[in-house]
């Protein structure tokens, strides 16, 4: 066993036997121990640093193979890296340009503006104007974001996910393995990692948004420069405002909160359902509200796709939960690969209506979706329900855009909200001429007889 | 197929009919009658949903199927005034009008500039590698000065 590979396995070793007493050594109660066990492995991932950092920010928005317990705690996952010295990042941008700093930019600050596992950022002025893919041209002298791959991150990160491969071929031969297939689920995180270090797709991705939404006035995206981007390098337009997570109640006062947090929900529906792709990795950090009153995207690392059938199902499913209905909920869900064994329909419809009503139809409470939503991961769980990849990812997309609204309006009903939008949905679905067709005869029929009773 | 099971699309216009079988017209009348009173019916029946929607209280909608179509119909009703509206100003276009090509420049627009996009970074990349062999030849090229 290689130096990295021992510290992986004690390092988890340790952080579980230290929460083993919170747990009362297995004897607390499930959803108790869970949390306890899901609080160390947070801790444990933090300590081996940015490849597992970035596994279980990937985990954290795939319910399908992480417990809701483990799910809402790798949100918290912080990353403990000291920036790079600025002459490492000035040096990689000489090597990914061939020119030095101060021919790329009029201006590069040396202080980064973050620094993460993965990148860091800096903030510099356009040395020439630039012409964005959507949007009006940058002049010159415009601020941008410059955000730079660590140099070596790819390495350790490759290395790193070498010596997991290994660990989990030797569970594997001592027969360890739960029943989740944990190579492949490490091969696909690996992809997905691959992906985020290469910044042109966060670029592209973020282009495709912006273009998407270039009619609705209160969304922006920061307009990427192309000629100073390349696969270790993003340049964007530099956004002047306030992350989520930042805003106070003073800044709330000075924006129209309410509006925007409808609005995000209502943007949120429209990728989903209308457009087919959506941002799955939101979180507050990722958002900033502009002093104009608008909301910037950032940070288009992980998107999710749905394809027109899955539109309607998702719109049904939606409808159905904004309305309390469990029956058409998990019929629609059915639609979508999360199948019900017959035997168990009825208990399940019955759980489901149960949480439904305590979660989400507490009269004079606002719906809490994301307790919802763990109480529906749970049930699923329970009875060993698979919950699809694609199906787990919206589910933790729709907790994520409330927690995203309250946020920004923290007395927002984002179901009661989203009640419109989900209306005039349905009655779109419905009065598509081909439904219109099918069952106008058996419409008229019935009502004849109504009619002549 | 006999007329009491008429149905929408059944061949009406039938002139081998003879004297008795007048009472199938009837019956095609008494159809058409029923038509218009389930229009007429159904009409009250909206105006009666829309009023009501109308004056529901926010959240009100989702107190049951008699409240939910009382509310849809009340939303469909403004969404009609508004198309009343947008019809009267002509600002309704079909497709293949000029709205629609725009819409499809605009795609093919971004399409070009994403392109464009990416031919810049590949440009600055290959500009990168470039100076790198000139400074590598320069360095053997003085080398061998």
């Amino acid at each position: 066993m290689s130096a990295r590979s021992r510290k992986i396995a004690v390092t988890f070793a340790r952080r579980w036997l230290a929460a083993a007493p919170r747990a009362r050594f297995g004897f607390a109660p499930r959803a108790q121990r869970r949390a306890v066990l899901a609080e160390a492995t947070r801790l444990a991932l933090e300590d081996l640093g940015p490849a597992f950092v970035k596994l279980g920010q990937i985990a954290s928005v795939r319910p399908d193979v992480v417990p809701p317990e483990f799910l809402f705690e790798f949100e918290r996952l912080q990353e403990r890296v000291a920036p790079l010295p600025a002459s490492e990042i000035e040096a990689a941008l000489r090597r990914e340009f061939g020119r030095p700093v101060h021919e790329l930019f009029a201006d590069f600050e040396r202080e980064p503006i973050a620094a993460a596992s993965i990148a860091q950022v800096h903030r510099a002025a356009l040395i020439e104007p630039a012409r964005p893919v959507v949007g009006d041209p940058l002049p010159a002298g415009t601020p941008v974001a410059v955000k730079v791959v660590r140099p070596g991150a790819a390495e350790l990160i490759e290395a790193d996910l070498t010596e997991a491969r290994r660990l989990l071929g030797r569970l594997d031969r001592l027969g360890l393995r739960r029943r989740m297939d944990a190579p492949a689920l490490l091969e696909e995180f690996a992809e997905s990692l691959a992906s985020e270090l290469d910044l042109r797709n966060e670029g592209r991705v973020s282009d495709r948004f912006a273009h998407d939404f270039r009619e609705d006035p209160l969304v922006m995206t920061p307009r990427i420069v192309w000629s100073h981007t390349s696969r270790s390098v993003l340049t964007m337009e530099y956004v002047e405002g306030w992350r989520l997570t930042e805003l106070d109640d003073a800044t709330r006062e000075g924006v129209d909160a309410f509006g925007l947090a409808l609005h995000g929900a209502e943007v949120f529906m429209r990728q989903v359902l209308v457009l087919g792709r959506f941002h799955a990795d939101l979180h507050p950090a990722n958002l900033f509200v502009t002093p104009d009153s608008r909301v910037c995207y950032l940070d288009f690392g992980i998107v999710g796709t749905t394809d027109s059938s899955e539109r309607e199902a998702i719109a049904q499913v939606l409808a159905a939960t904004v309305y309390g209905d469990a029956d058409r909920a998990l019929k629609y869900s059915a639609e979508l690969g999360l199948v019900v064994p017959a035997e168990r329909e009825s208990d399940v419809r019955e759980r489901v209506a149960k949480l439904m009503s305590r979660t989400l139809g507490v009269p004079g409470r606002p719906a809490d979706i994301k307790g919802f939503a763990t109480g529906f991961l749970s049930i699923m769980a329970d009875e060993r329900v698979p919950i699809p990849a694609g199906y787990g990812m919206l589910v933790k997309a729709l907790v994520t855009v409330e927690g995203v609204a309250r946020a920004i309006y923290p007395e927002i009903d984002i179901a009661q909200a989203g009640k419109p939008f989900a209306t005039k949905l349905i009655a779109r679905l419905m009065m598509r001429p081909d439904r219109v067709a099918q069952r106008l005869p058996a419409a008229l029929r019935a009502a004849l007889r109504e009619l002549s009773s | 197929m006999t007329y009491h099971e008429v149905e929408i699309g059944t061949v009406l216009y039938r002139p081998d009919l003879e004297e008795g079988e007048m009472m199938a017209n009837d019956e095609f009348m008494r159809f058409l009658a029923a038509w218009a009173l389930v229009h007429e019916t159904a009409d009250e029946g909206w105006k009666a949903a829309v009023t009501r929607g109308e004056s529901q209280s926010p959240g009100e909608m989702g107190e049951g199927p008699e409240a939910f179509v009382d509310g849809l119909s009340a939303m469909i009703a403004e969404e009609k005034e508004r198309l009343k509206v947008s019809l009267a100003e002509g600002s309704l276009e079909p497709p293949g009008s000029r709205a629609d090509v725009a819409g499809k420049l605009d795609d093919l627009l971004f399409e070009v500039s994403e392109l464009r996009g990416r031919l810049e970074s590949m440009q600055s990349t290959l500009d990168s590698l470039l100076a790198e062999r000139t400074g590598d030849a320069g360095g053997l090229g003085e080398a061998g000065d």
